[in-house]
C-alpha cells in the first residue's frame, strides 16, 4: 500500500455519537423513573445501569471510537481501520470497488456528516463520519479510476 | 448531469399492500352508507399519512444517466448512488399488467456486488423505457441477431420438468383463500374432488395423493404461461432473454458478464433425452436460455448464443469400477424405505396410516437413486483453453457447468475416509457469484490434483 496517508473522519462524528448515546441515556433514565413510580425501585436498577453505561459511552467511548477510525487510499488498496477494543483493518483492492454510495440519515444530516458505502464484489463496507465534500472527492477518485 | 423523476406508478411499489389493508375495511361501510365510526376515521387518517409518505418518496426519487447511472432516494434517510455502466451486470425490463395500465415499466439494474434480491429499480414511462435501457447500459446490439425460440412441445416439456407441487401449492394458497372469502368451503370441495379422483382409496390417502397432484398441475400451468413466449436472442455483444405472457420480462445481459452456462437434466428430461440450459451471471443469478432441447441439438443451439470452448481438452472421469459408489448409499436407503413401506402397508391400521408418510419418502429416494445412476454415467471434468466443464448431480438434477476459467472462484478436493482408503476424492468447482458448486465424485486423487493445478 504505497503512497498512502492516513486520514481521520470528521470530528463531527464525536458530536453525533454523543447525541445518540446521551439520547439513549435519557430514554433509559426516563424508563427507570417510570419503573420507580409504577413498579418498585429494584426493577428500576437495570434501566438505571443502562442509562449510566450509555452516558459513559457518550463521554469516554465516542472520542476513542473517533480516534480509532481512519482511512487511507493507497495506489492499489483502500484501507479502513476501526475499533476501540477489537481493532479491525479492512483493505479493499481499488479494482474491486464497483461503486460508492453516500447515505445520510436525519441525525447525520443534522451533524453535517454521512456514511460512505463501498460496494465490492465480495459485499459492502461502510465508512461513517464523512463530510459531503470529502465524500464527493473520494467518489470522484474512484469514478476516475473506472474511466481509466 | 440532468436528473428526472420516476413515473408516479412507483408509488404503488412504495405503498404496496399496506394501503390496501388500511382502506379495505372502508369498502363495506361506504357501500352500506352507515356513519363512519371513530376507528375507521383514525384508519382513514393513517391511510392519508401513508399516501403522503408515498408521494414524498416519489418526489425524492430521482435518476439520471450520463455514462454512469445516478440514483437519489429517501425522505428522512437520503441516499445517493452513482453506478458506472461497466459495473452493471444485467438489466431487466418488467411489464406487469397493472403497471402497463398506468403506462409504466420497471427497469431493474443488477450489479455483481448486490445480492439477487437487492437490486435497484427505476420506474419509467412505457414509451421511454427503451431509450432508458440504451442509456443505462451500452448494449452493443446488432441488426443481425440470432433468435432461439423453442417449439410449443419443447416449452411444455420445459414447464413440466421445472414444476413441483410445493411451488404449486404456494400459488394456490392465495387462490384458495380468495375462494373461501366468497363463502365456498374449499376444504370440503377438495375432499370431494380427491374422493372422485381416487374412489377406491381411503379418504386420507386420496387427499394425500390429490393435494400434490393439484399443486403440481397449478405449477405446470403457471410455468406454461411463463414460458409460452420464451425466447433467447444473441444480438452483438448482448444476450436478450424474453419470457412471460401476462407479466413480461426481458433480460439484457452483456456477454462479458456471463460467467458460466449450466445445463440441467431432470429425470423427465433424462427420460426424453433432452436438456435445458441457463446462463449464470454474477449478481443476476441464473437466467434460462434454452428450454428443453434434444441432446443432439443442444451444443449447436448453445453455440449460436455462447461461443464454443476452444483449445486442447483434458478430461478426468471416475473409473468404471468406481461408478457404483456414486449411487450405492442412495440405493441402500431407497431399498430400506421400500421394504419398510411394504411391511407397514400389510400391518395393523395404525401401521398402514404411517405407511402413507413412506410413500413420498420412497418416491424421492428412488428418484434420487435414479439421478445418481444417471450421474455415474455422465460424471466428468474437462478443461479446455477458455473454460472448465464439470458434470455432477445436485439434489434431483444432473448439472453440466461450463465455467469460464477467469470466473472459477473455488476448486476444492474433498475426501471421506472410504475415499482415502481407495485413493479417490470429490472434485468440487464453484463459479464466481454462485453459492453452490458442482462436484465430480469418486475420481482418482492424483488426477484430480493435477487437474486442480492446471486450473490455477
Amino acid at each position: 500500500m504505497a503512497c498512502s496517508v492516513k486520514q481521520q473522519c470528521s470530528k463531527k462524528l464525536v458530536t453525533l455519537l454523543r447525541w445518540l448515546f446521551f439520547g439513549g441515556a435519557v430514554i433509559f433514565a426516563a424508563l427507570s423513573v417510570l419503573f420507580i413510580i409504577f413498579i418498585d425501585s429494584a426493577a428500576a436498577s437495570l434501566p438505571m445501569a443502562l442509562a449510566l453505561f450509555s452516558a459513559w459511552l457518550g463521554v469516554r467511548y465516542a472520542p476513542l471510537y473517533y480516534k480509532s477510525l481512519s482511512y487511507a487510499r493507497g495506489r492499489s488498496f483502500f484501507s479502513i481501520e476501526r475499533g476501540v477494543f477489537w481493532r479491525k483493518t479492512i483493505m479493499i483492492p481499488n479494482t474491486k470497488i464497483e461503486y460508492v454510495d453516500y447515505s445520510r440519515d436525519p441525525f447525520e444530516r443534522l451533524a453535517g456528516i454521512g456514511t460512505l458505502i463501498f460496494f465490492t464484489t465480495g459485499g459492502k463496507v461502510r465508512l461513517r463520519g464523512i463530510q459531503p465534500q470529502d465524500a464527493q472527492r473520494l467518489r470522484s477518485l474512484f469514478s476516475k479510476e473506472d474511466d481509466r | 448531469m440532468t436528473t428526472s423523476r420516476q413515473h408516479p406508478a412507483v408509488m404503488l411499489r412504495y405503498l404496496g399492500g399496506f394501503l390496501f389493508t388500511l382502506l379495505a375495511p372502508l369498502v363495506p361501510i361506504l357501500i352500506s352508507g352507515r356513519a363512519l365510526p371513530l376507528a375507521i376515521i383514525l384508519q382513514l387518517a393513517l391511510s392519508s399519512l401513508v399516501v403522503v409518505w408515498g408521494v414524498l418518496r416519489w418526489r425524492r426519487s430521482l435518476w439520471g444517466c450520463h455514462g454512469s447511472i445516478s440514483l437519489r432516494s429517501g425522505v428522512l434517510s437520503r441516499r445517493e448512488s452513482v453506478i458506472p455502466s461497466a459495473a452493471i451486470a444485467c438489466v431487466e425490463l418488467r411489464r406487469s399488467p397493472l403497471f402497463a395500465l398506468l403506462g409504466a415499466n420497471r427497469i431493474m439494474i443488477r450489479t455483481p456486488s448486490r445480492p439477487d434480491d437487492d437490486f435497484l429499480t427505476i420506474t419509467t414511462p412505457r414509451k421511454a423505457s427503451g431509450d432508458a435501457i440504451r442509456s443505462i447500459i451500452p448494449l452493443g446490439l446488432s441488426a443481425q441477431g440470432v433468435t432461439d425460440r423453442p417449439a410449443p412441445r419443447e416449452a411444455a416439456i420445459f414447464a413440466a420438468s421445472g414444476s413441483n407441487f410445493a411451488s404449486g401449492l404456494l400459488i394456490l394458497i392465495p387462490v384458495i383463500t380468495g375462494i373461501s372469502k366468497l363463502g365456498i368451503d374449499t376444504v370440503d370441495r377438495l375432499e370431494e374432488g380427491a374422493a372422485s379422483l381416487f374412489p377406491h382409496a381411503p379418504r386420507i390417502a386420496a387427499i394425500a395423493a390429490a393435494v400434490p397432484l393439484v399443486g403440481w398441475l397449478a405449477h405446470f400451468i403457471h410455468n406454461c404461461i411463463v414460458y409460452a413466449h420464451f425466447c433467447a436472442v444473441r444480438s452483438g455483444d448482448t444476450v436478450i432473454v424474453r419470457s412471460g405472457t401476462i407479466s413480461r420480462r426481458t433480460v439484457y445481459i452483456p456477454h462479458r458478464y456471463i460467467s458460466a452456462t449450466d445445463t440441467r437434466r431432470t429425470l423427465l428430461l433424462l427420460f426424453l433425452r433432452r436438456a435445458s440450459c441457463s446462463v449464470l451471471v454474477s449478481g443476476c443469478g441464473s437466467v434460462p436460455l434454452i428450454s428443453a432441447a434434444r441432446e443432439a441439438q443442444l451444443q449447436s443451439r448453445l453455440s449460436s448464443i455462447i461461443t464454443r470452448p476452444h483449445g486442447i481438452r483434458i478430461e478426468i472421469a471416475p473409473d468404471t469400477a468406481n461408478r457404483f459408489y456414486l449411487y450405492r448409499t442412495r440405493l441402500i436407503f431407497a431399498v430400506i424405505s421400500a421394504l419398510l413401506l411394504i411391511r407397514l402397508s400389510y400391518g395393523t391400521s395404525s401401521e398402514r396410516f404411517i405407511s402413507i408418510i413412506f410413500v413420498p419418502v420412497t418416491i424421492l429416494l428412488i428418484w434420487y437413486t435414479l439421478i445418481g445412476i444417471a450421474d455415474s454415467h455422465r460424471a466428468k471434468a474437462v478443461i479446455s483453453g477458455d473454460s472448465v466443464e464439470i458434470t455432477g448431480s445436485r439434489l434431483l438434477t444432473v448439472h453440466t457447468c461450463r465455467i469460464y476459467r477467469t470466473a472459477v472462484a473455488e476448486v476444492r478436493i474433498k475426501q471421506n475416509p472410504l475415499q482415502k482408503q481407495r485413493g479417490l476424492c470429490d472434485l468440487y468447482i464453484r463459479c464466481c457469484g454462485q453459492k453452490h458448486g458442482i462436484s465430480c465424485r469418486y475420481v482418482s486423487i492424483e488426477r484430480a490434483e493435477r487437474f486442480a493445478l492446471m486450473l490455477r
